[in-house]
């Protein structure tokens, strides 16, 4: 984007600018066509040309920041009380980036532009790396690698949710695979959404299933509570689902093979209480959800009312846990458990 | 230190010849800048020393002869090229010739 209220040196400008190849670029005559302008121009760069007649004219540049901030900004100025002035506005606004003297030489001017351009193209690159691979790994994941705490595992208090679908073999069977990979994707991306909206992290997905922790304030009742959103209508979906929830310490960290630069590691999070909660998702019928009685007494969510089942032998626990399972569709419509 | 030019002035031509190759005034202009805040630094140099006194006024009177004869320059480059030396506007001719150069 240009801003010259100058008819003669925006024309300049301009020629200069597609003669080296910048064709996609937006006029502006005056700040007061901006705020319409910048509703649905996103430029990378906005050129003002300061005139040093027009001291009020730098308002265009505050506009530019306000509406685009992610825009970089380059000012060219007269030397003299012209470009003390437009520094010293730059400095109390940060609302200039680069500010170049005139008359304009092709080597500044030129290399200035292509540098913020290859910053700003890099920037994007990145950032949409960084949108895909968020979508690819752990929530958490990221975190743990940008703190480079790849050797060391945290330790902390968390509730633990698996969901499964029941009878995947026999539904997979039924339908074309393609539909039920299409079904699978529907309904974990669904489930990842509730989840977030608890304030969990999907840790991984398991095939048919995903693994999900709540940690923080709040964790047993946001995990429960989202198991029971979770639950409620999935005996009725065309992929039925079961839940298991359990609260203990993990162990989180990336793990795999560390040995050598780019050998696949992966951010997991481990421990009894994961097998735990993964164990009491298997028993889980379609709909259902299992917890442990300290889920559910700290949680204390009210409604659907919990069904004691009383203590389950949970296979690698030498002690058998102490559960209650909910129905919260059975509930809402109003049968009995 | 006389000017025959304000700030505004000059800053002016400055704005109007735009790109280097085709700002031979505004080159001139940016000499006259240069020499102005050369010679408010060294009017305004604190002097420790009589002999740093006049380091100071040597380059100072040295400065006001050269922004003199820079002035004169950009008045007859000025007056050579067609500027209105009242409105300090370029000439059209001056415009086309630039942008077709360019």
């Amino acid at each position: 984007m240009l801003i010259d209220s100058d008819p003669y040196t925006r024309s300049v400008l301009i020629d200069q600018l597609a003669q080296r190849g910048y064709d996609n670029v937006q006029l502006v005559n005056s700040a007061l066509e901006l705020p319409t302008l910048l509703e649905s121009a996103q430029p990378d760069i906005v050129i003002f040309n300061y005139q040093s007649d027009r001291p009020e004219s730098l308002s265009a540049l505050t506009i530019v920041k306000l509406q685009r901030p992610q825009a970089a900004t380059i000012a060219i100025v007269s030397p003299g009380p012209a470009l003390k002035t437009v520094r010293a506005w730059a400095q109390q606004t940060q609302g200039i980036d680069v500010v170049i003297e005139k008359p304009l030489s092709d080597e500044r001017f030129f290399m200035t532009l292509r540098d913020l351009l290859q910053v700003k193209i890099s920037l994007r690159e990145l950032q949409s790396k960084t949108q895909r691979l968020s979508n690819l790994v752990p929530e958490g994941a990221l975190s743990a690698i940008e703190n480079s705490v790849d050797d060391e595992a945290e330790l902390f208090e968390a509730v633990v949710l698996f969901t499964d679908v029941r009878g995947s073999s026999q539904l997979i069977r039924k339908m074309p695979p393609r539909s039920f990979f299409e079904l699978l994707n529907q309904s974990l991306s669904a489930q990842s959404s509730q989840i977030r909206q608890h304030q969990g992290s999907v840790i991984k997905y398991t095939g048919d299933g995903l693994m999900a922790i709540f940690r923080g304030p709040g964790k047993s009742y946001l995990g429960l509570r989202c198991a029971l959103d979770l639950a409620t209508g999935a005996s009725k979906q065309e992929l039925p689902f079961g839940v298991g929830i359990a609260k203990g310490l993990v162990l989180a960290g990336l793990i795999g093979d560390s040995g050598h630069a780019g050998q696949r590691r992966q951010y997991d999070v481990i421990g009894a209480t994961v097998h735990l909660a993964a164990r009491l998702c298997a028993t889980a019928d379609p709909g259902e959800v299992i917890a442990t009685g300290d889920v559910n007494a700290v949680a204390k969510v009210g409604s659907p009312t919990p069904r004691a089942i009383g203590n389950v032998s949970v296979r690698g626990f030498s002690r058998a846990v102490e559960c209650v399972a909910f129905n919260p569709s059975n509930e809402n419509t109003g049968v009995d458990p | 230190m006389k000017e025959r030019f304000n700030a505004s002035q000059v800053s002016k031509v400055i704005d109007q010849s735009l790109v280097y190759q085709c700002a031979c005034p505004a080159q001139v202009c940016r000499a006259i800048f240069e020499l102005r805040e050369l010679h408010e630094y060294q009017m305004n140099c604190a002097s420790d020393s009589v002999n740093d006194a006049v380091v100071h006024n040597t380059i100072a009177l040295a400065t006001e002869k050269a922004h003199e004869l820079m002035e004169d320059c950009l008045a007859r480059i000025l007056d050579i090229e067609g500027w209105n030396m009242v409105t300090l506007n370029m000439p059209e001719t001056l415009k086309k010739k630039a942008a077709k150069d360019l």
